[in-house]
């Protein structure tokens, strides 16, 4: 039976706080070292208390977990380790009960390896319908202007398959070949798969590496015209049936070569901003305005129903993708001082290490992240500060268990602790004896109780998700001044990017006789006059500040 | 949006049997066959002025008639009128949840019939009631109509000194009696409070709900209150712990609503307002200032994890004061009742436990006032209790910083 989307409004997305999940990695309750859905059910109550309204939920289907479950070999099931399906729609219906909406992922840029389609395609004679699932070739010299995405472990895009005698092509590891988009039988396959998790009620689809859908002679087989052909259908076909539901576009592009992505509002609601995060990083510790204003300054508008995705981190690395070479430089050196702290083109590290563990600057990069135009998503365990192991592989580093407590095992699990599938953070620093939901809990000065009064000062004000942004230019380039205007509010921002105490002064001419309430502690702030309003900021320091009329201007009306 | 689709079965029979009707009312206090009698041949003659060629249904609770032993002789149903026997309990004071059942009881049914309007008539059933509530939705485009009573000086405590200022401070809204049984409700305001956001009701005062959905909201004088239709529980402790419930779980409901609201504003109000006379009333205050010094010596752990030091520290002094100089300021009970709300909302306790120990403060609160306004005027009261109001009103600050950064180490 098809089930309606939990949202009541068809804009939701643009107001929703997201909360990126491994199910793996939240609760286990079935103590056999690996989370699951039960457990993710258990612990929908924090997940309510926090504030967040939308729940991504990374791959949980059944795979050989050579890629993290982005390597699929069944997109109808749920992998064993992390329950059934009735587990599955239990969690669902229990977070729409909650008023929380579920995204899950569609990754069909590429499939495992095992994955049936494959094993028939190698089998397959060539030119058949099963072949042409993948992209194969009698040579590996096609397409030769498409660079290698995981450069640390892979040296081409193409594999020789000795059962298929031809080689076929993969952007990612060459264990995930890619699907054929040129096949319409992959369109509908794909169409199908969609269908069954819509109609299920999950609410949204993060769309896995979209760039790469078609490959074509001659381009670097990026971002071509016939991958949005591609969106453009899937975008129909979600319309067509389904009512309030998203698509999330992950493109790794500029900003000018995502805004396609979103068409003319009739491709993908949301998508990532790259380029933004690691220039968060980088005006911080350059402790200069400049990275963010430039590329803000050159972001596009975007259709009226679409909106960004906006991040610190991930469970993948801090990209390094969209930053020039010097650029590149300077943030390895900054942010990565270990070489093992790197790969692929980028740094393999959670938030709190990143700020080497300084709550005011964690702070800081969080009320950006909650306050600038689109959809704050927030990476698991990075509300109470979690650590990452660059002793581990890949980027499992970042993807240890959620710290629940100082319990055996982070009380993430009762199993017998090498049974986990990662070992939890034991440093004395990170380790889940200084940092768990536990202690953090009941500890009003907390970064969680921090971040759960953050989210819902955001929530609270629909002009963070909805309105129009406006930077201010004062002369100290350490502080970040911007406005957000929309939905009948009026919000500054002022942020101190330096480590020592900064005066500003702004030009607020436009709101004279306006009154800033500084919104956390709701403190008055002397009423805009005729002159540049004149601010301190502590290190590291930030107001949001709420425009409203001054009482005198009230009685006068 | 989903909107829960409750109504009966039999009730669905019936109501397609009706067919259309534009003025459904509700009469939960029509327990007996004889009340029930009396009260439709009363209100019947108002109809044809509410609603020319108008159809009307009255529910009434099924016992009413099982309570008699059958159907027989109901009053006469006709074109202009119809009778409905639906499941339903006597609203009682301040009690959200009898009041909720009763109302999606009519206001289902109204969904169902088409209504132009519902009425609810929770405590009061005189025709004049019914005139006055259903005439400004009717006529005048109001979505809520709510009875505003005359007070005796010592009438309805909980109304004025927390209710009325607490509500009229967080939405904005001078509505005097937002816990009222009875009421006129708009289709527009009936759908807004059948919907279930989540698949389940999304309970509340339908008073909150009509402010914060930014609903045209009316009184009407209705002259001095009725005695409630239900007995009361003498018990204070478990009254104020029932309407506590209810203001704390709706501050909560409509966190993004209040936050935003500055100041309040009058609603239009239709009738005259009853004159009060001067009374010469009286109140035995010893034994709730005796409640209050007990409770101060046995229940300051309690009151501790929930007021801040300085209103604990207010409170402590005045427990120490004699009778006679025995006044309890307004800023130390709306610290009081903030710190409550947010000591609610972050469950540092059981929260019956927690509400029920707010009893001696709230006894320490009545005190005073009834202390203080003992020789007063009944306009000299109003004045008193506008002043009270006005408190709530500047205050707020202290709660919204509190609610957005909730810390217990604050003054």
């Amino acid at each position: 039976m098809k089930k309606s989307g939990s949202a009541r409004d068809p804009l939701w997305y643009k107001d929703a706080v997201i909360y990126e999940i491994h199910v793996k990695a939240f609760f286990d309750a079935n103590n056999d070292g690996i989370g699951d859905f039960p457990g993710l059910l258990q612990k929908l109550d924090y997940l309510e208390a926090l504030g967040v309204t939308c729940l991504w939920l990374l791959p949980f289907f059944p795979s050989p977990l050579r890629d993290d479950g982005y390597d699929i070999s069944d997109y109808l099931s749920i992998h064993p380790s992390y329950g059934t399906m009735e587990d599955f729609k239990t969690f669902l219906n229990a977070a729409h009960g909650r008023g929380m909406q579920v995204m899950v992922e569609l990754v069909v840029n590429h499939t495992s390896d095992q994955h049936p389609w494959f094993q028939a395609a190698r089998t397959a004679a060539p030119g058949s319908k099963e072949r042409d699932f993948y992209v194969w070739s009698d040579t590996d010299r096609k397409y030769e202007g498409a660079r290698i995405i995981f450069t640390d472990t892979e040296k081409s895009n193409w594999t020789w398959d000795p059962i298929a005698k031809a080689y076929y092509w993969h952007r990612f590891f060459s264990h995930q070949p890619d699907l054929n988009y040129d096949n319409p039988a992959v369109l509908e396959e794909v169409l199908k798969i969609m269908r069954y998790w819509l109609d299920m009620g999950v609410d949204g689809l993060r769309l896995d590496a979209i760039p790469y859908l078609v490959e074509r002679e001659g381009t670097n087989c990026e971002n071509l015209p016939d991958t949005h052909v591609v969106l453009k259908n899937i975008r129909a076909a979600m319309d067509e049936n389904y009512e309030g539901r998203m698509i999330l576009a992950e493109a790794n592009q500029w900003p000018s070569d995502v805004r396609p992505y979103f068409g003319d509002g009739d491709e993908c609601h949301l998508a990532f901003h790259f380029p933004l995060m690691p220039r968060m990083f980088m005006a911080l510790r350059l402790e200069d305005r400049q990275p963010i204003v430039d590329i803000m300054r050159h972001t596009p508008e975007i259709p009226e129903n679409c909106q960004w995705g906006l991040f610190l981190r991930n469970h993948d690395e801090l990209t390094l993708e969209m930053v020039n070479e010097e650029e590149r430089d300077y943030m390895y050196l900054a942010y990565s001082s270990d070489p093992r702290m790197r790969i692929n083109v980028g740094i393999r590290r959670r938030l709190a290490p990143l700020m080497e563990n300084n709550s005011r600057r964690i702070e800081l990069l969080n009320s950006l992240l909650l306050s600038f135009p689109g959809t704050p998503i927030i990476y698991y365990g990075d509300e109470i500060g979690m650590g990452d192991n660059i002793h581990l592989g890949d980027r499992n580093g970042v993807r240890t268990p959620m710290q629940w407590s100082g319990d055996r095992n982070a009380g993430f699990s009762r199993a017998a602790p090498e049974m986990l599938y990662s070992p939890v953070i034991s440093d004395p620093v990170y380790g889940y004896g200084a940092v768990n939901v536990e202690s953090q809990d009941g500890e009003a000065s907390s970064p969680l109780n921090w971040m759960r009064n953050m989210v819902a000062l955001r929530k609270l004000f629909r002009v963070f998700g909805r309105g129009v942004m406006e930077f201010l230019d004062p002369g100290n380039r350490k502080i970040l001044a911007y406005l957000r205007r929309g939905e009948g509010e009026t919000v500054l921002c002022v942020a101190n990017l330096s480590r020592f105490a900064q005066p500003v002064e702004l030009n607020l001419q436009a709101y004279q006789g306006m009154r800033p309430v500084e919104m956390l502690g709701y403190v008055e702030f002397p009423v805009i006059g005729s002159q540049p309003y004149s601010l301190s900021l502590g290190p590291y320091g930030f107001f949001w500040f709420e425009l409203q009329k001054a009482r005198e201007q009230i009685e006068a009306q | 949006m989903a909107v829960l689709d409750t109504i009966a079965p039999e009730a669905k029979e019936r109501a397609d049997r009706v067919g259309e009707a534009d003025l459904v009312v509700a009469l939960p206090s029509c327990q007996s066959r004889e009340l029930l009698d009396s009260v439709v041949s009363s209100l019947r003659p108002v109809l044809p002025d509410l609603l020319p060629n108008g159809k009307a249904v009255f529910l009434y609770p099924d016992t009413a008639v099982a309570s008699t032993g059958g159907n027989g002789d109901l009053p006469a149903a006709d074109e202009s009128l119809q009778l409905f026997p639906y499941a339903m309990l006597p609203v009682e004071r301040y009690n959200e949840q009898s009041l909720d059942q009763g109302l999606r009881s009519l206001l289902q049914v109204g969904r169902t019939l088409g209504a132009k309007i519902c009425v609810m008539m929770g405590s009061e059933t005189s025709p004049d009631s019914l005139r006055n509530l259903a005439e400004p939705v009717l006529n005048d485009g109001f979505d809520l109509g709510v009875p505003l009573y005359a007070r005796h000086k010592f009438d309805s405590l909980i109304n004025s000194g927390i209710v009325y200022p607490l509500t009229r401070a967080l939405y904005g809204a001078r509505l005097h009696y937002s816990m009222a049984a009875d009421l006129a409700i708009s289709p527009r305001l009936a759908e807004k409070y059948l919907q279930a956001p989540h698949g389940q009701p999304d309970s509340g005062w339908i008073t909150t709900k009509a402010v914060c959905a930014g609903l045209q909201v009316c009184q009407v004088n209705r002259g001095f209150a009725p005695a409630p239709s239900v007995s009361e529980s003498a018990d204070v402790s478990a009254s104020l712990a029932q309407v506590l419930s209810a203001l704390f779980l709706d501050a909560e409901r409509y966190a993004g609503c209040w936050q935003k609201v500055r100041g309040s504003q009058a609603l239009r109000t239709f009738g005259r307002p009853a004159r009060g006379e001067t009374e010469n009333a009286s109140a035995d205050v010893h034994v709730m200032i005796e409640t209050f010094q007990r409770g101060c010596k046995d229940l300051l752990d309690i009151w501790a994890t929930a007021l801040s030091p300085a209103t604990m520290l207010n409170l402590k002094k005045l427990a120490r004061l004699p009778a006679d100089q025995f006044r309890l300021a307004d800023g130390v009970w709306v610290h009081v009742l903030y710190d409550f709300i947010l000591a609610h909302r972050q469950r540092v306790m059981s929260r019956e436990h927690l509400l029920r120990a707010m009893t001696p403060i709230y006894l320490a609160w009545v005190a005073s006032y009834a202390l203080e306004v003992q020789t007063f005027s009944p306009l000299a009261v109003e004045d008193r209790l506008e002043t009270l109001c006005a408190a709530f009103e500047d205050l707020k600050p202290y709660l919204l910083s509190r609610w957005r950064w909730p810390d217990r180490f604050n003054p």
